[in-house]
């Protein structure tokens, strides 16, 4: 007869282990979220977008004038010394200068409304062209501030990422044609970063000090997922979110790795978390109609299933876990960025466990509903976080795979939506630019990419930033840990 | 600190309703100020290991290559640079006369750009001609000894001894102090008008020392007072005087030059005037007529000078809500672009600033602080600059005339000598009357010397457009958006800062740039030239005068090489109509198979050639009895009873006329495929296109009864045989295209117009159909007299007939691919229809006829109707434009009324006479009129004014929808489209002006039923508790509208700013015929509405507990 314990040893089912499991108890957060991209409840939107570049490029003009003098201030060519112009339009032909403005690129293929609306396309629909860039070199480059433009040539133009609205200084002259001639270009780099701790405090180590020492459980982690893409008619993935839902409730695998998971103290859901209604929308893309059509709004066409499968995850992972829960694409909030926190009203169930509505500095919620990008202190660090709209929108402008690339351009121009308002939606700011990257972040990610990516860039002052990837948990199976004390980045596929 | 190196931006106050869409910030610009200054707290828990500073994004490649190869280069530039620098160093003068030029070796050969009667040498007429030699130097050559001259038939009695006498006594009844005729000749010629019996009769050849005088001979003449020895016989009607033709146009005629042609002094024959010189060219000279070679323009001839060609605009600075006038404001900025004929790109830029401008990218700046310096610093620079041509927009009626009022009003010495000559620059009020063109009063600027070419009146005369805007035409023609400053703007900008006013020379440089490409892009410069050359008038008489001159000019030529007289008829307009042409009545429809159209190719000129048809041919019955001449042998009657004399007794002068220029359009043709130069091209399809437009004219004139050389017979015979061929077309197709003859369908005309027939050979196959069609082109052409020939070009399938000069189709030229979606006489350009009847017609054909799919079209009309009675149209759709013309109308007009109404809210805003007044029908009182319903868009944006839904779908869409629809679903199935479920559903705005709104309380309803949320506990919320399980669906429902409002709110701004090339300025562009202009600010309001709807939520217990 074989017993149980035999068969232990071959791997296959074990007896249920004589010592009492130790109750696992899930690591506390320590989270403080900043309220960077909060609008204001009642937006006005009389003013225009000038606004946004204006405030942009005074923020970030002095750095970026800073690297440039340091590059620069010694540079010779045919014994003319570069010389500092203030504003662009201020350039002479025949003088080697340097000067410091906001990038335009001219790219015939931006989608135009003016093309849209003389066709009686709906202007609202999302842009279907997969890139901006042509490959015939139709593109221009441009540099500007509000004295003027001037069109940017040379190859150096061709060493870096450069994309609409991101600040950078560029020395060079003018040839004959009034085009700039750019021998070489500058940008802010990473700005200052802040202390660890520098906006919460570390939560008290009272009993829980034994515990985080504890051999057996590691450092803390938070796990960052993306693309959960709830659907209300595709279910190709049901099995997977499931097995996630049991993996962070730690219903799943063995008691070691329970441990592991109860390290876990906060989940970031970056964005799509429902999936892309189709054939949503009803005007004027009317080619096809189904034959019931009613004249008006149609109650019928609201899928509310979606929505409630969010819900209902959320609602059983709460009592265990506190959720970070970032808008994106396909979410219900607001198109334009930045995007405002989801609204309760969508989540019947987990709303419980969100913080007092309308009320004045309350604590942060066990949910945590935030706006898209989003900025918060998580065990101390800063992180800076983006359903990943900003990214995929400058990967329209640059023929490049190279996302950690661009993820670290944007920390280095010190933007991180550098193409709102041209061709990114954005909310017309007025008294402050948030997208300027006053703090150098810890951690940046950036939630619904094709495939994982993580990297560490450093600046010269010695920051240090972990950029990561987030994959579309649709797409890839794939959530990602955090490792609060080292930052090291892991990855976990979920397998059927 | 930054705010130290960053100017401030600069804030422009309200000045007009106009542009109510710029906002006046809700706090001032120095609340930007202080920054954040950035919190220096390096990261110390992070290692840096990097100490290197070069952050390149990717890493940059290796340098060395760079340094080598880039820099050097970069260097040498620079120092090259440094000496020519384009913003300062454009050179202004032409290249100066070669310094081996010598007279008495050297030809003087240039293009001849213009020609005007002058005097020489105290009072000696001469002609002057303005030109351009092959180097580009300008030349003025006056040409002398040339005689004006008219013919009158001599008596029987008259032999040649009689000339000196009469000549006397001509002297003795003119009476004046010096001798005036020259002399006076016995010739032989033939009068054109009628056939003759091919004898030259004698006629007195009567030449004056002076061309003025020349008007005093002839009426002294015609009134019977110089009747010598009552020699002529006067019924009272007056003698008849012969070739009656301006000067100028004599001495073109006679000398063999048309407009625009190269004319040569060969060496030896002429004299270079020095210390006497008239003008400012750089050769002035002078010869007698009779050296003078004139070059047929073609071949080697047809070449351009190197024409210089100035395009400008001025801009001022007018008072707030009134239109400029020079005796007040004043000239602020002329920004110049001058170009030679045959380059790509402008040699000189600049702009002219009244107070310091900061500079723009290769163009030069000239900053003056007092306007009249600044004026006369203009003047010097168009002297010196020497344009050949003067081009811009409007300049004709606004920028000459007030510049020179301007000058006059600042006392600005020597402003006005523009001209080649030291004859003074007017301007001059003129009015233009043709009947192709109708009335129109205009201004006119003498530049003598100089052509000029207004693009505004060339397209007005060319192209039939909705707008004539420089904004609208830009984007008809070049496919782009301008930006449109309000003049009341200009001057906030010019009070402003250097940068702002930058930004306006910036505007006004672009307005200057814009006529040049226009011209470019219309190879207006090239058509023109090349019509002056067809047609021999001066360029200048193109613009300014109507066909007839052109088609004279022709007839002169003619006359002249085959001794013909040409009658000055006195011109009478009668009321006399003759019959047009002929339609076959449309057998309306939608077709949904092949319809085969059949063209003759130049019908009229044609006719014209085939039947004999002239003046010179014409014959009455007296005369065929006198010369005893064979019916249809000699001569033939046409279909309206007219005769005229066949080919064996003459050949018609028309015909001739036309036979050249038909095979000049066929040689012209043949070298356009051939040619591969873009410039040469442009020459040679210009030309093709002159002769084709005069070829086609000649008929047109013979029927003008208040013309000066009128001829009904031939205009009324060449359409009565216009008719016949149409209708002898349909008779032959529908004869031979038939089943009993082996064809498998029966063939049918259903419609035929003018010169064209439109077949149905019942074929569903397209190649068939082009097959048949080409077959019966040939075999109906055989049926006719040469040169008449029926071509098959095209088929339309599917087609859509709706009536009379009214149909639409698929044009297809080939089996493969159609070509494109042809129209005719379908509602798209007109401008009192809004742009949904343009972009909804459009879109219906297009589905009809591309997609083949009518339930579609019938759907899409419908969910369109539903929208526009649901208030979901945009409303820039339904803005409606009318121009303010004049104050009074006799009837009450919509926008004159509009106007009034608003010049009563805010005089300073309201639209000014001149200006395009644009508005929308709005919802009135019971029985009020339509007059008084219209509004000012902007108004119904602010104040949600109800749309007059109603007027749009019975007075804009429903004519041309019904008459869309009714040929493909019959009549009542069409009228449903304007009836029935879609149009249930009504929704309309809540004004908050207006009757009883003042008395109104506002009560929010539930977002789902509509019940008003009464109860305390509702009152704030967004549902009532009977909805609340539906919260999520009907905040999804508010959110997905904040959503899309906030794409449309971003795209349209960032257009606006990609469209002013500026994404650190505001937008001030005002533009009402730019499509997005009302739909962006209509963005804003709706984007803040939706918001404060999707903020209920926050107050809804259903949505929070």
């Amino acid at each position: 007869m074989v017993t149980l314990d035999e068969i232990a040893d071959l791997g296959l089912l074990q007896k249920p282990s004589d010592n009492e499991p130790e109750p696992l108890q899930r690591i506390e957060s320590n989270y403080k979220p900043l309220s960077t991209f909060i609008l204001p409840k009642q937006r006005q939107y009389q003013q225009q977008f000038a606004d946004i570049y204006f405030l942009r490029l005074t923020k970030i003009k002095p750095a970026v004038e800073e690297a440039a003098i340091a590059a620069w201030k010694n540079t010779k060519i045919g014994g003319e010394r570069a010389k500092k112009v203030e504003r662009v339009l201020d350039v002479r032909q025949g003088e080697l200068c340097w000067v410091a403005g906001t990038v335009y690129i001219d790219m015939p293929l931006k989608p135009s409304i003016l093309e849209d609306v003389s066709k009686d396309r709906w202007i609202s629909a999302p842009t279907s062209v997969g890139h901006y860039y042509s490959e015939d070199g139709q593109d221009s480059v441009m540099l500007e501030d509000d004295s003027g433009r001037i069109k940017l040539v040379g190859e150096a133009l061709k060493n870096y990422f450069l994309v609409t609205g991101c600040i950078i200084a560029i020395l060079g002259t003018e040839n004959a044609n009034g085009e700039m001639e750019v021998i070489d270009l500058k940008f802010a780099d990473l700005p200052p970063q802040p202390d660890r701790w520098s906006l919460s405090e570390p939560k008290p180590k009272d009993e829980d000090v034994e515990m985080t020492n504890s051999p057996s459980s590691g450092s803390k982690k938070i796990a960052l997922v993306s693309g959960l893409e709830f659907s209300g008619t595709s279910t190709a993935y049901a099995t997977e979110l499931n097995l996630l839902l049991e993996y962070l409730l730690g219903e799943a695998l063995d008691p070691s790795v329970q441990s592991e998971l109860s390290q876990i103290s906060r989940l970031i859901i970056a964005g799509n978390s429902i999936a892309k209604q189709e054939d949503a929308h009803h005007a004027s893309d009317n080619t096809k109609k189904p034959h019931t059509k009613k004249y008006g709004y149609d109650a019928s066409a609201y899928n509310p299933i979606p929505s409630q499968l969010l819900d209902t995850f959320m609602s059983e992972l709460l009592p265990t876990i506190p959720i970070t829960l970032l808008p994106g694409t396909n979410d219900p909030a607001n198109a334009s960025y930045p995007q405002q926190p989801i609204h309760g009203a969508m989540f019947p169930k987990s709303r419980a466990y969100t913080a007092l509505p309308n009320a004045e500095n309350a604590e942060p919620g066990w949910l945590d509903m935030v706006t898209n990008p989003w900025e918060g202190e998580v065990e101390g660090w800063r992180v800076l976080g983006t359903g990943g709209q900003n990214l995929d929108d400058i990967c329209k402008y640059v023929d490049s795979a190279d996302r950690l690339g661009m993820m670290e351009a944007m920390c280095r121009w010190r933007c991180s939506a550098p193409t709102a308002p041209d061709t990114l939606w954005a909310y017309p700011f007025q008294d402050d630019e948030p997208f300027v990257m006053k703090e150098c972040p810890h951690i940046y990610f950036a939630g619904s990419q094709p495939e994982f990516g993580t990297k560490i860039i450093e600046g010269p002052e010695g920051q240090n930033v972990r950029l990561i990837m987030v994959p579309s948990f649709a797409q890839t199976k794939e959530i990602v840990l955090v490792d609060t004390e080292t930052l090291d980045v892991t990855r976990v596929k979920i397998n059927v | 600190m930054p705010s130290a190196t960053l100017p401030k931006q600069r804030v422009f106050g309200e000045a007009s309703s106009a542009r109510r869409n710029i906002v006046a910030r809700p706090s001032t610009a120095s609340k930007k100020r202080p920054l954040d200054e950035p919190t220096s707290s390096p990261a110390t828990r992070l290692k840096s290991s990097q100490n290197d500073t070069k952050n390149k994004l990717p890493s940059s490649q290796s340098k060395s290559a760079f340094e080598s190869d880039v820099l050097e280069r970069m260097s040498q530039d620079i120092s090259d640079l440094k000496e020519n620098n384009t913003e300062k160093d454009q050179a202004w003068e032409r290249p100066p006369v070669p310094a081996d030029f010598d007279p008495a070796k050297d030809s003087l050969c240039f293009q001849a750009i213009e020609t005007e009667e002058g005097t020489i040498a105290g009072a000696l007429p001469a002609i002057k001609m303005f030109g351009v030699t092959e180097h580009g130097n300008s030349v003025l050559l006056h040409v002398k000894d040339f005689k004006h001259y008219l013919y009158v038939a001599a008596p029987v009695a008259f032999t040649a001894e009689d000339c000196p006498n009469f000549r006397t006594f001509l002297e003795s009844q003119l009476a004046q102090q010096q001798q005036i005729i020259h002399h006076v000749v016995l010739t032989m010629r033939e009068n054109i008008y009628g056939f003759q019996g091919n004898i030259q009769n004698p006629y007195l050849k009567i030449s004056v020392t002076d061309p003025k005088h020349i008007n005093k001979v002839r009426t002294m003449i015609e009134r019977g007072d110089a009747n010598w020895k009552g020699m002529w016989k006067n019924d009272g009607t007056g003698i008849m005087t012969y070739d009656s033709i301006q000067y100028m146009l004599r001495f073109m005629v006679d000398c063999s030059i048309s407009g625009m042609s190269w004319v040569e002094a060969p060496a030896g024959t002429y004299r270079v005037m020095k210390g006497d010189k008239q003008s400012n060219c750089q050769i002035e000279a002078e010869m007698s007529y009779r050296d003078l070679i004139a070059h047929k323009p073609v071949g080697e001839w047809s070449k351009m000078a190197p024409l210089r060609i100035l395009s400008f605009d001025i801009e001022c600075a007018g008072r707030k809500g009134i239109f400029p006038e020079a005796q007040h404001d004043a000239v602020i900025q002329i920004a110049n672009i001058v170009t030679k004929y045959g380059e790509k790109k402008p040699f000189v830029r600049n702009v002219f600033c009244l107070d310091t401008t900061s500079p723009i990218v290769a163009t030069q700046i000239l900053s003056y602080d007092d306007e009249a310096k600044m004026l006369s610093a203009w003047r010097e620079f168009l002297e010196k600059v020497d344009p050949d041509i003067i081009i811009g927009y409007n300049i004709c009626n606004f920028d000459f005339p007030y510049l020179l009022d301007r000058a006059k009003a600042l006392k600005v010495k020597d402003f006005e000598y523009w001209s080649r000559t030291k004859v003074r620059s007017v301007s001059k009020e003129t009015n233009f009357s043709s009947k192709q063109m109708g009335n129109r009063d205009t201004k006119a600027t003498n530049t003598n010397g100089r052509l000029q070419l207004d693009l505004l009146q060339l397209v007005q005369r060319d192209h039939q457009l909705r707008s004539y805007t420089l904004n609208s035409v830009c984007s008809h023609f070049l496919g782009e958006q301008k930006e449109d400053v309000h003049y009341s703007m200009i001057t906030e900008l010019f009070e402003g800062t250097p940068e702002s006013r930058r930004r306006l020379a910036l505007y006004c440089l672009k307005d200057a740039y814009l006529p040049q490409r226009l011209m470019d892009k219309l190879s207006c410069l090239e058509n023109y030239t090349e019509m002056a050359r067809v047609t021999g008038v001066p360029f200048n008489f193109l613009l300014a005068r109507g066909q007839q001159v052109k088609f004279l000019s022709q007839l002169f030529r003619k006359a002249l090489e085959q001794k013909l007289v040409i009658p000055n008829m006195r011109s009478e307009s009668s009321e006399e109509q003759y019959e047009g042409a002929t339609v076959i009545e449309p057998t309306r429809g939608y077709y949904d198979v092949p319809i085969a159209t059949l063209d003759f190719a130049s019908l009229y000129p044609s006719i014209m050639q085939a039947h004999n048809l002239c003046y010179t041919t014409l014959i009455k019955k007296r005369d065929i009895e006198r010369w005893n001449l064979k019916k249809d042998e000699d001569y033939i009657v046409t279909p309206n009873g007219d005769m005229f004399v066949t080919v064996k007794k003459r050949k018609g002068l028309l015909a001739q006329i036309l036979e050249e220029l038909l095979s000049a359009r066929k040689q012209a043709k043949k070298e356009l495929a051939a040619e591969t130069d873009p410039f040469k091209k442009a020459v040679l399809n210009g030309r093709q296109l002159a002769l084709k437009i005069s070829a086609n004219s000649v008929y047109g004139l013979t029927g003008a009864t208040n013309g000066k050389l009128p001829c009904l017979e031939i205009a009324s015979s060449t359409t009565a045989f216009g008719r016949t061929m149409i209708e002898r077309t349909k008779q032959e197709v529908e004869a031979r295209y038939t089943i009993a003859n082996g064809y498998t369908h029966d063939a049918q005309v259903i419609y035929g117009d003018t010169d064209s027939v439109m077949v149905k050979f019942g074929t569903t196959e397209l190649a068939e159909a082009m097959k048949l069609g080409e077959d019966a082109a040939n075999f109906v052409s055989s049926k006719f007299i040469k040169p008449i020939k029926l071509e098959f070009e095209k088929v339309y399938f599917p087609y859509l007939l709706i009536n009379k000069k009214r149909y639409a189709g698929l044009y297809w030229t080939r089996p493969e691919k159609y070509d494109k979606m042809d129209t005719k006489g379908i509602e798209t350009v007109r401008r009192d229809n809004c742009l949904l009847v343009t972009t909804v017609l459009e879109k219906v054909l297009r589905m009809i006829l591309i997609d083949r799919d009518v339930p579609g079209a019938q759907e899409y009309v419908k969910s369109t109707i539903s929208d526009l009675l649901q208030n979901r149209i945009d409303m820039s759709k339904l803005v409606i434009t009318k121009a303010l013309t004049k104050d009074d109308y006799a009837a009450k007009q919509a926008h004159v009324e509009l106007a009034q109404r608003m010049k009563k809210r805010d005089a300073g805003s309201a639209p000014g006479l001149g200006d395009r007044v644009a508005y929308v029908m709005v919802k009135g009182a019971a029985g009020s009129k339509n007059f008084e319903r219209s509004e000012d868009p902007i108004y119904v944006l602010e104040h949600n004014v109800p749309i007059d839904t109603k007027y749009y779908l019975d007075n804009q869409l429903a004519k041309p929808l019904g008459r869309i629809f009714e040929p493909i679903l019959g009549e009542t199935k069409a009228q449903s489209l304007l009836h029935g479920d879609h149009t249930r559903a009504i929704s309309i705005a809540a004004p908050t002006v207006g009757g009883l709104m003042k008395f109104a309380k506002k009560t929010q309803t539930c977002m789902g039923c509509k019940k008003p949320l009464t109860g305390k506990e509702e009152a704030n919320g967004a549902v009532c508790s009977n909805d609340a399980p539906r919260i999520g669906e009907l905040y999804k429902k508010t959110l997905d509208k904040v959503s899309d409002l906030e794409i449309r709110f971003g795209r349209l701004w960032t257009q606006c700013q990609r469209c002013q090339g500026s994404m650190h300025c505001e937008v001030i562009c005002s533009s009402k015929d730019c499509p997005i202009f009302y739909m962006r600010m209509k963005a804003k309001k709706d984007l803040e509405d939706a918001n404060k709807e999707l903020t209920r939520f926050d107050f809804d217990q259903a949505a929070i507990w």
